[in-house]
């Protein structure tokens, strides 16, 4: 995979949202405070290739995938698509830019209008990009499309709201899909539904894939989804990339201490590791005002002087050169497995349910 | 009903991709008398909205077709309006005067009905033209409002000035502006619209906002849809059931409200019968003669409460989620999974 | 567990009957709760089984607390219920009925619990006093039971607003604020669900060092198998409508005796997609109005054959006592061809 050329190359960018002060506070001289929702993110996706994408909420892996398919512009930083910056594109050159690039979103609900038919709804990216096409020649394509997805044609003249959670997916796939795009962004496409339906839309995903060959970036807190799917996995925290490799090298091997503590904060259906168990103590800091040095130092068991000074580049770390971690201490805790890291939290300072200061962490989206 | 077994054949595909179902109209007028059968008081409301534009149309329609058609105006009520000395003062309902007659001898049901198609009219056309202005202000207040575009300016504009015509309370500006334009149909319509507007552009604007955010649209914008389709495709279209649920129940409000200004002595001339006039005239004979405000009372409750059940039923219709329970259809089920 | 649409939350509302009567109405059974058929005592007597008797957590912290009061006071409104039942001011489920007395737990063995165990003082002490409890025994109650709760600096928390404070932290609240009425059984919906993955760590471990603190039954609602896996002692599967498999956690994660369970257990993914396809569960839930004729999961069950297609369906029966002990039921008419089942 990794010989594959690069379609989309994301350069150290960056998405701030600022936000508005009060009078008082301009009176003040307060400084202009932002949403720090991504600081500072570089990494590819190549042809074909699907990367996984997890973070908690906060963690910026929504705005960033909106920023990757524009429907947010950068506050710095490239998006290189096929070797074009399509950072600041705008009007007519976005729109046609956009057939590239298609977004499944979380919400089954909300992204399918209620007052649309089947047809009308996949249809949409066709029409918006080959204007002039007749509603027989639509209806055609659309017959066409929904098997793929795992629907029969029959439907083209229903409502969304006539179809399970896990329907309603599909047609959002098949949406996605009627562009043949080169990217599919999917944001939290499983987080809605059931285990078994979910089992049902993954390997859908994934034939999807293996016979349209277009790149997937599945967005989502959720690692088994992420397992799954994913050729390449990239960890994010409070905007920052922690943790970067292949799927198998990140979730046997995770080097970062934030990948090893939500690795084992997964409950695992397995009733023989009840009791092996490790919880990193404090809450996710706000985006305002992140924590200098390492992001994740205010919560990490591993924490030394110099992560709280100085910030951690992302390295190479390990025998597998793809895989990237940003922690000073890498070498020393590369070894260390997530249910080990129990014994660890006694030693450390007493927990505390809220970092201090960080009480107001605002729902900054996630 | 799609099912994991059943396998498409070409023929029912070609049927579903070839146009709508045949009769699908017909399953619509269908699903609504169901929901209206399912609700009684919107039947109520509908059945009452009917008769009472029927009635008057025919009140108006009438008189004006026998003079062409015959060459002699024929009404459908029973006696002249507004006629003075027809008969004895005062005298109670009968089958003869149903609501009896008034102070000047008129009988008070043709008056009363004679007062409907002007009444209505002016429902219609204040809660209309009001509509009209205010969901087109709202709908640029609310789609266009990136911070540092003209646009944007524009749309600050017009939330401003809707402010100030908000703080003012309705039925007092209303009084004012006919006041200073001299009493007469036009100018009272004008006056009670100039207040009437604002409230749609609220409205607009508020349902603009919450839709414009939904992840339908952002799906669109994410599909390359231009802003100006977004606009009338998703926006416009969710915005309708809304505005039309509104409107009708807006109607009533209206005629209250214009009544009111009638009552009061500014609206229309006492020469035309309207029910706000006919109660100003009556209002002393509460006592001596109740069935003279009763009849007016009783006119203006029933086509005020129509508008209101039918209002509240419209929103049932105009929701394709609500036909969910009421219609037979099963969820389509995703066809099984093929490896 | 359940997926969406069992019925599972229904299941939990109707326990302390905070359904809206109508539409919803109980038709049928009983619910029996510390003797008494909840069923059969009027509606507005319900309010004194709540509470005291049965507690309740949601899953939206931010819905089902009031945003317009602080933390302290809405904790310190159900102490004060509380104390009033206790003392016999206002009427309980029984006159004679107290709040669950959690004095008389086993204290837990210092190794089991990751932090260490922690009961305050005043959350165990039974109160001897008359009359109408005092502003500053309630204050200090509230302080107890947050700090119950693992939380560390209580004076600051109970001044503020729930919107000031995390999803995390919002729902120790509730969690404290359940366990201060002092419940016998606390039914908990869906509680970690709105929380991240390390947040939902957290809570669950409070909740489990909670339940060896002050063992209290709790009925936890969770459409995660993962923290059912993690949580629960005995686990009831639920399926449009119908609970279809109960029993010990161990023999319902291990050797599950109904064709839906083990469909359930085996859709979770948990491969990598060199490995091949997911195993998934064909079709979707039924529609709760027009339900299959005899086992409600006939039209996805592999191992159906005609008389699950007929009624009745299969009667929730028990079966011979496995390795783990225990009661183990199943709906299900061939529960010994579920574990090679295709």
């Amino acid at each position: 995979m990794s010989s594959a050329p690069t379609l989309v190359q994301i350069e150290d960018i960056q998405k701030y949202f600022p936000l508005t002060r009060s009078l008082t506070e301009t009176l003040r001289g307060h400084a202009k405070l932002a949403i720090r929702a991504v600081d500072g993110v570089s990494f590819n996706v190549n042809h074909g290739e699907s990367v996984g994408l997890i973070g908690e909420s906060g963690s910026g892996k929504t705005t960033l995938g909106w920023l990757i398919s524009r429907l947010h512009e950068p506050t710095a930083g490239r998006i290189l698509f096929e070797g074009q910056d399509v950072a600041h594109l705008q009007g007519t050159r976005l729109r046609a830019w956009r057939r590239n690039v298609q977004v499944v979103f979380q919400d089954p609900v909300g992204s399918l209008d209620p007052r649309m038919r089947v047809w009308e709804i996949v249809s949409e990216p066709i029409r918006a990009q080959e204007p002039g096409l007749g509603r027989a020649e639509l209806r055609r394509r659309v017959a066409e499309l929904l098997p793929t997805v795992g629907l029969m044609p029959e439907i083209l003249d229903q409502y969304p709201h006539e179809f399970s959670g896990g329907g309603r997916q599909r047609l959002s796939l098949a949406r996605a899909l009627s562009l043949r795009p080169k990217l599919i962004v999917l944001d939290e496409p499983t987080s809605a539904l059931d285990v078994a339906v979910q089992a049902q839309i993954l390997n859908r995903l994934v034939a999807l894939q293996s016979e349209f060959r277009f790149a997937y970036l599945l967005i989502t807190h959720n690692v088994s989804a992420v397992k799954y799917v994913a050729d390449r996995v990239a960890v994010l925290y409070l905007g920052k990339l922690a943790e970067i490799g292949s799927v198998r090298e990140v979730l046997e091997h995770p080097t970062h201490p934030y990948t090893k503590a939500l690795l084992a904060a997964l409950p695992v259906p397995d009733v023989r590791r009840r009791r092996a168990r490790y919880r990193i103590s404090g809450e996710i800091p706000t985006l305002i005002r992140p924590p200098p040095g390492c992001r994740f130092a205010t919560r990490c068991p591993f924490v030394i002087d110099r992560c709280r000074v100085e910030e951690p580049l992302l390295r190479s770390i390990g025998k597998d050169p793809t895989h990237l971690a940003a922690c000073h201490r890498a070498e020393e805790v590369i070894d260390i497995a997530p249910e080990t890291l129990m014994a660890m939290e006694g030693s450390g300072a007493a927990p505390s349910p809220i970092a201090p200061g960080s009480h107001l962490v605002g729902t900054t989206g996630g | 009903m799609v099912t994991a077994a059943a396998p498409a054949t070409k023929a029912a595909a070609r049927a579903g991709v070839a146009a709508r179902p045949r009769g699908a109209l017909k399953a619509n007028v269908f699903l609504i008398l169901r929901i209206l059968a399912a609700n009684p008081l919107t039947l109520v409301g509908f059945i009452l909205v009917v008769l009472v534009s029927l009635t008057a149309f025919l009140i108006v329609a009438v008189p004006a077709v026998s003079l062409l058609a015959i060459g002699r105006s024929v009404s459908i009520l029973p006696y002249p309006a507004l006629d003075v000395g027809a008969f004895p003062i005062f005298q109670g309902p009968s089958l003869v005067h149903l609501f009896g007659t008034d102070q000047s001898g008129a009988d008070v049901f043709s008056n009363v009905m004679a007062a409907l198609p002007t009444d209505l009219g002016i429902g219609f056309a204040v809660a209309g033209v009001s509509l009209i202005i205010g969901s087109l202000l709202g709908l640029v207040a609310g789609f266009y409002d990136t911070p540092g575009t003209l646009s944007a300016g524009a749309s600050v504009a017009i939330l401003r000035v809707t402010d100030i015509f908000l703080s003012f309370p309705t039925l007092v500006l209303a009084l004012a502006i006919t006041a200073a334009w001299g009493r007469g149909e036009i100018q009272s319509e004008l006056a009670v619209i100039v207040t009437w507007w604002p409230f749609y552009v609220r409205l607009t604007r508020g349902e603009v906002l919450s839709i414009k955010v939904q992840p339908y649209v952002i799906a669109a914008r994410a599909a390359g849809v231009s802003e100006s389709r977004i606009l009338f495709r998703h926006v416009v279209r969710n915005l309708l059931e809304p505005l039309i649920v509104y409107f009708s129940l807006d109607v009533g409000t209206v005629i209250v409200t214009y009544s009111t200004i009638s009552y009061v002595g500014v609206g229309v001339p006492p020469s035309i019968p309207e029910w706000g006039n006919l109660m100003f005239s009556y209002q002393d004979y509460l006592l001596s003669a109740p069935w003279t405000v009763l009849s007016v009372t009783a006119a203006i409750f029933i086509t005020v409460l129509a508008f209101s059940l039918l209002g509240d039923g419209l929103r049932d219709i105009l929701d394709p989620r609500s036909r969910r329970i009421m219609s037979t259809t099963a969820a389509a089920t995703p066809a099984a999974e093929r490896p | 567990m359940g997926e969406t649409g069992c019925g599972k939350s229904t299941l939990g509302h109707s326990i302390p009957r905070l359904l809206p009567e109508p539409p919803a109405k109980v038709t049928s059974g009983k619910i029996v709760f510390q003797g008494t058929d909840l069923l059969k005592i009027p509606k507005w007597r319900m309010p004194g089984v709540r509470g005291t008797g049965i507690g309740m957590i949601f899953q939206e912290p931010i819905n089902s607390l009031n945003p317009a009061y602080r933390v302290g006071d809405q904790i310190a409104e159900s102490v004060r219920i509380r104390k009033l039942r206790e003392r016999g001011i206002m009427p309980a489920l029984k006159p004679d009925v107290k709040g669950f007395d959690y004095s008389k737990r086993e204290l837990p063995k210092a190794s089991e619990v990751v932090t260490g165990p922690f009961i305050p003082p005043n959350v165990t002490q039974t109160l001897k006093t008359r009359g109408p409890p005092m502003t500053k025994e309630i204050h200090q109650e509230v302080l107890d039971f947050l700090r119950l709760v693992r939380i560390n600096d209580p004076e600051r928390i109970v001044n503020l607003f729930p919107h000031e404070l995390s999803g995390g932290m919002r729902q120790r609240i509730m969690i404290a604020m359940a366990l201060s009425g002092k419940p016998a059984l606390l039914i908990a919906d869906e509680p970690t669900s709105a929380l991240d993955v390390t947040i939902q760590a957290q809570v669950l471990t409070l909740m489990k060092e909670l339940m060896e603190e002050v063992r209290t039954s709790i009925m936890f609602i969770s459409h995660d198998l993962g923290v059912i896996a993690e949580m629960a002692d005995d686990v009831g599967v639920m399926y449009a409508g119908h609970m279809v498999e109960f029993g010990p956690v161990a023999e319902i994660f291990e050797s599950p005796r109904h064709p839906y369970t083990k469909a359930l257990l085996r859709s979770i993914p948990n491969r990598y997609k060199d490995e091949g396809v997911l195993p998934s569960l064909s079709g979707s839930v039924p529609n709760l109005s027009k339900l299959p004729v005899g086992c409600t999961f006939n039209p996805r069950c592999p191992l159906a054959r005609d008389v699950c297609r007929v009624k009745p369906g299969p009667p929730f029966a028990l079966l011979p006592p496995g390795p783990a002990g225990g009661m183990h039921r199943t709906a299900c008419f061939f529960p010994d061809e579920v574990p090679s089942m295709p």
